[in-house]
């Protein structure tokens, strides 16, 4: 009985945070540039279910956009810890991976040092196709994850 | 009066609508209309993947199951129990009005010969919970969004009431039914204009739609007195603008568009569903076409032409009360 | 009257249990950064400088409660057999009223224009 109820709200609570996904506005560098393009008309990441939200509060998918240096890290660690638990990441950019223009800069890091990362997306910048891809792909592990 | 089904009218009205499921429902349909217009007029889609047949509809349920599903967090600066309590109270005071407002004949809960009144004055009192909501909050951005809260509050609610007052004065009656009645020649709307005018813009400032958005307005106070809501509580904090939504719209419907006329009983509540569209659907469409006001612009305009308009709606109302 | 207590019930027990099961089915992993004050991504430094003061909810009090208990008794008293006879007084009651809010308003919109003109 209670692994059915406990399995009855895992699917429940799987199938709304899959279509779901609300980021925070956090811009660390020009990749934020083509994330306002996914939500504009041309790409319109609310078919997804995706709505930027103002407070962490409610947001629950972290699009880390492009460079992340030493100082914003900090920052970026601290915004992510602040959101409330189911919460998913994805590092947009050639920066984000592995550094980019920006490779073996003394004053960057890359986006797996600082948080845990869902889905990558490369380019630079990542068209907003790549980046809906990406969060499709962090759709689809939401809906197979275990419980 | 009797309404020609198995439960009785006011069970009918406590249940279904405007009662418990209305409410909720209308939440769904809202949220999810509006999404859909605002994306119609920016050139998008709005939520679609999610329920692909029935065009994204199931989008805020998904929104309510991963909002309920999420983390609560109680931030350790607050009082924990008044931090949990305030939504709660927000979401249930936004909703009491519909109370004393009839769907159809007989279908009301608590049928009473100053039923609107009440209904407009229980409307009006609910701003001091937002504020005891923000302050419990006790953060930057549900302060200053409490602070315009406040003040949108004393614009918006002289002009409303006196709106209501005119419409009252022409009809003679504040009971929902006998209002109806009066209405079978000629709607409230043709009755008095000036009133369904100001009714309808101190509706956008009371509900706070667009412009007049401005005690959550995004790139001033983040989310204003929501701010530091999540999980369930935000449901609760930000679906109760459109809870109030609901029930002005309903009482709009009844005060200047005849309610349930021409027809009664089921259809009666259909047709009191289909004129609330009247209101909630410009409410949702202005988000789309127009930008935010300053604080003080908003004021000006409250207390300034809102306020000579209804004042201009209630001489008109007894002139033509005294004429008839 | 059934019905209103029905109502009411229901509505709580709706708003409650949502509540009640989003805190007991949500996964919880509580953090000092998570219960913090929420300051748009950087840390809070010390406690909040400006809050809302108790001592001021008297006023909301007033902005919201009086208007709203004052037009209630207008209503009453008008749409009453008796009040439709005594309508021309409170009529005139009523243009008094409004016309000394008027001339309030009046008097902050000439300082408003003047606070425009400089600022």
């Amino acid at each position: 009985m209670k692994t059915l109820v406990s399995q009855a709200v895992s699917r429940l609570a799987r199938w709304g945070t899959k279509w779901s996904l609300w980021p925070p506005h956090l811009v660390t560098a020009c990749c934020g540039v083509e994330v306002g393009h996914l939500f504009g008309s041309a790409y319109d990441a609310e078919r997804f279910g995706m709505l930027p939200m103002g407070s962490l509060r409610q947001s629950n998918i972290l699009i880390i956009e492009g460079t992340i240096t030493l100082k914003m890290a900090k920052f970026v660690k601290y915004i992510y810890e602040q959101m409330p638990e189911p919460k998913y990441v994805v590092a947009m950019g050639a920066c984000a991976i592995k550094g980019g223009v920006f490779y073996g800069s003394y004053h960057m890091v890359p986006a797996a040092k600082v948080l845990p990362v869902h889905a990558y997306v490369s380019g630079c910048p990542p068209t907003p196709e790549a980046v809906l891809k990406a969060v499709t792909k962090v759709q689809e592990q939401i809906a197979h994850a275990e419980n | 009066m009797d309404f020609p089904s198995p439960l009785s009218g006011d069970l009918v009205a406590a249940l279904v609508f405007p009662g418990v499921l209305g409410i909720f429902g209308f939440l769904v349909v809202a949220i999810w209309l509006e999404r859909k217009l605002v994306a119609r007029v920016q050139w998008r889609y709005g939520p679609l993947y999610v329920s692909r047949p029935l065009g994204g509809l199931l989008q805020p349920v998904a929104d309510l199951f991963k909002l309920v599903f999420s983390e609560l967090v109680l931030p350790r600066h607050t009082n924990r129990l008044l931090f949990a309590a305030t939504p709660i109270l927000l979401f249930f005071a936004e909703g009491l009005p519909v109370v004393f407002i009839a769907a159809a004949p007989g279908v009301v809960m608590a049928p009473h010969s100053y039923g609107l009144a009440i209904a407009v004055v229980l409307v009006l009192l609910v701003a001091v919970l937002m504020v005891a909501m923000a302050w419990t909050e006790a953060d930057k951005f549900t302060y200053i969004g409490a602070m315009r809260e406040i003040l949108l509050t004393a614009a918006y609610e002289v002009p409303l009431l006196l709106a209501a007052l005119a419409m009252f004065l022409l009809y003679g009656t504040a009971d929902p039914h006998k209002v109806v009645e009066v209405q079978s020649g000629l709607w409230g709307v043709l009755l008095n204009p000036l009133a369904f005018v100001v009714y309808l813009v101190a509706l956008l400032m009371a509900t706070t739609r667009f412009p007049f958005e401005i005690p959550e307005a995004e790139p001033e106070v983040v989310l204003g007195p929501y701010t530091e809501y999540g999980s369930t509580l935000f449901i609760y904090a930000f679906g109760a603008n459109y809870v109030k939504l609901y029930v002005l719209s309903l009482l709009g419907a009844v005060l200047f568009l005849g309610g349930w006329l021409p027809a009664a009983g089921v259809l009666g509540v259909l047709i009191t569903l289909a004129k609330m569209g009247v209101f909630v659907l410009p409410a949702m469409l202005v988000r789309a076409i127009y930008p935010r006001y300053r604080i003080d612009q908003a004021l000006r305009i409250g207390w300034g032409q809102l306020l000579a308009l209804s004042a201009a709606a209630v001489l008109w109302s007894l002139l033509a009360a005294w004429i008839w | 009257m059934v019905a209103v207590v029905l109502f009411i019930a229901l509505f709580l027990a709706v708003l409650v249990l949502l509540v009640v099961v989003g805190y007991l089915f949500s996964p919880r992993r509580p953090s000092e950064t998570k219960e913090r004050r929420f300051e748009a991504g950087g840390p809070p430094y010390g406690p909040v400088q400006r809050r809302l003061l108790m001592q001021y909810f008297g006023y909301v009090y007033l902005v919201t409660v009086v208007e709203a208990a004052v037009g209630l008794a207008l209503v009453a008293v008008l749409t009453a057999d008796a009040g439709r006879a005594a309508l021309a007084p409170l009529a005139a009651a009523l243009v008094v009223a409004i016309a000394a809010v008027v001339a309030v308003v009046w008097r902050y919109f000439k300082l408003l224009a003047d606070v425009r003109r400089w600022g």
